[in-house]
């Protein structure tokens, strides 16, 4: 079966969530990914949004975290403040975050690009991203692929990764265990437990090393289990296209 | 004795804020910001404006559009499902507005520094980011700490205190005791910390009614100093519980907000074109107010999905 490039990073990023987990996420790609994997493996996941809302079941799409689609179908609403503490408190299993740059260790930028103080392209800045890297037990990145995204260096370190490489978020004195993989539209990247970089784990069907080699401005290591990202299942798609966002509102 | 009510005009309500002052604004997404006082506030002139920003995107892109903000200590701005907030990146592109950007939780504990009266409050986020090693602000936002307890380091955010909350609640009393149906954002800071707070109301309600609700009073009315009647004073945006957001009206200020000349005439047609707020909503006419009236089971406009 077919499928699009925001398909298979949706399903690719679903498998991430395990049942049981609390996932911290936004809106847009991320959020229909836990609501794939609530539908299919992992029916106890409770979301969490940095609005306030906590282990919503929506009846519609939602657009924004605020949405009162997500505030009328919580089992509980509070606020930010309440939403990150309990994030800093290390209730999160696992968040989940996008970027306009990324660096080999991870490390995001979603500030500014050129310089801080007079920016070619001022960006939203961090919102509850730094929170959510700094604190939650794990995190996972999911970003478009390009050679303007993956940089060898972030402009502005937004939202840490593993900084410059092993032990330095332990130094920093971070209580997160920092990024688990980055899912793209080419491939899935973990992170070297020894270098703390990125490395090339799968390749989505019909894409070459080539590709991602070309659209990653640093060097790019392959693990030696290198493999095909596993496709989409045509159940995976069907609940994706007639029950979870059938306006096509993300996808 | 009576309490002497607090009930005044959003004219009266604007002139608490200086020139030069700080401000905080209600508000997250597109929904709850207390515009209707920002509208008013532009009109009034009042500039060189410092904004703690976490989840102010309308009232900061409104403010910043209109030449009326010096300084931004942000966490984030952007309008959800549309973009950038594009009167505020261009302003700082071009050095107009100075910025100095934080975590969420950390521009939010500064605010509850302020409201416990306490210089500062640990913080774990933001350690080994460009949010603490580039600090732009008037005075420094974040610091490492030794624990007093053990030998430990930990990071510190610095209290902040706005000169003027403003708060867009669903209903209120004349003291301000205020309700805000739906997610509350970070407003018991906000109301804590700031010298001066003033309530917009969608509904002024009685005491009695306010005590009947006594467990989920968000704004108290201690802290209040005005209270303003302003329903659809969050409009374009929308108020949980009340009215969606007026996605039409968002749309035609975010094309305008392609160009700078696009955004002088938007605001010359609505905000500077009425003389005050009801004249605002005269011209939106009842039919299409009542429009984005909510379902009060499903908390959308009738007509939704």
């Amino acid at each position: 079966m077919t499928c699009s490039k925001d398909e298979i990073m949706t399903v690719a990023t679903g498998r991430y969530i395990a049942d049981g987990d609390t996932v911290f996420i936004g809106t847009g790609l991320p959020m229909v990914a836990a609501y794939l994997a609530k539908a299919t493996h992992a029916p106890n996941v409770a979301l969490m949004f940095e609005s306030g809302v906590l282990d919503p079941r929506p009846r519609s799409i939602a657009k924004a975290v605020g949405d009162p689609r997500l505030v009328s179908t919580a089992r509980r609403v509070s606020g930010m403040l309440d939403s990150l503490l309990m994030l800093h408190g290390g209730r999160v299993d696992l968040g989940v975050l996008g970027c306009a740059q990324v660096d080999r260790f991870g490390n995001i930028n979603t500030t500014a690009i050129g310089s801080y103080q007079k920016p070619s392209t001022r960006l939203p800045g961090s919102g509850g991203a730094n929170d959510i890297a700094s604190c939650a037990r794990q995190h996972l990145i999911v970003t478009r692929h390009n050679r303007r995204t993956f940089v060898e260096t972030v402009d502005y370190l937004t939202t840490p990764g593993y900084l410059t490489g092993p032990g330095a978020r332990e130094r920093a004195g971070l209580p997160g265990g920092g990024p688990i993989g980055v899912v793209t539209d080419l491939c899935v990247f973990g992170f070297d437990p020894q270098t703390c970089e990125m490395v090339v784990e799968s390749v989505h069907p019909g894409v070459s090393l080539d590709d991602v080699r070309a659209a990653t401005a640093f060097e790019l290591t392959v693990s030696p289990d290198l493999h095909e990202t596993v496709a989409p299942t045509a159940d995976e798609l069907d609940i994706l296209r007639t029950r979870i966002d059938p306006d096509g509102v993300y996808l | 004795m009576r309490a002497t009510s607090k009930l005044t005009t959003l004219t009266e309500a604007v002139r608490l804020v200086q020139p030069g002052s700080s401000l905080s604004f209600s508000g997250f997404g597109h929904a709850g910001h207390p515009l209707a006082f920002v509208r008013e506030l532009i009109r009034q002139g009042t500039d060189d404006l410092t904004l703690h920003a976490i989840a102010e995107c309308w009232p900061a892109e409104f403010l910043v559009a209109n030449g009326r903000v010096s300084r931004i200590n942000l966490s984030n701005l952007m309008f959800e499902g549309l973009g950038r907030c594009r009167a505020i990146s261009r302003a700082v592109e071009e050095g107009e507005v100075a910025v100095d950007d934080h975590s969420h939780l950390a521009l939010s504990l500064r605010l509850l520094a302020g409201a416990w009266n306490v210089p500062f409050l640990p913080v774990r986020s933001m350690a080994g980011s460009d949010l603490v090693a580039v600090q732009t602000g008037v005075a420094p936002k974040y610091a490492q700490v030794r624990s007093p307890f053990t030998d430990n380091e930990v990071g510190a955010v610095a209290a902040l205190r706005p000169d003027v909350a403003v708060i867009h609640v669903n209903q209120a009393d004349e003291q301000g005791n205020g309700i805000v149906s739906g997610a509350i954002s970070v407003i018991d800071a906000q109301v804590r910390a700031a010298r001066k707070v003033v309530v917009t109301a969608e509904r002024i309600v009685s005491a009695d009614e306010i005590t009947a609700a006594n467990q989920v009073v968000t704004v108290p009315g201690i802290f209040v100093d005005a209270v303003v009647h302003t329903p659809y004073g969050a409009h374009p945006g929308g108020m949980y519980d009340e009215y969606d957001e007026d996605s039409a009206a968002m749309s035609t200020y975010y094309e305008a907000s392609r160009s700078r000349q696009a955004l002088v005439d938007y605001f010359a047609e609505h905000l500077f074109g009425h003389a005050d707020h009801a004249s605002y909503l005269n011209a939106l006419g009842s039919r299409r107010l009542f429009s984005l009236r909510v379902d009060p089971a499903l908390k959308i406009a009738r007509g939704t999905k």
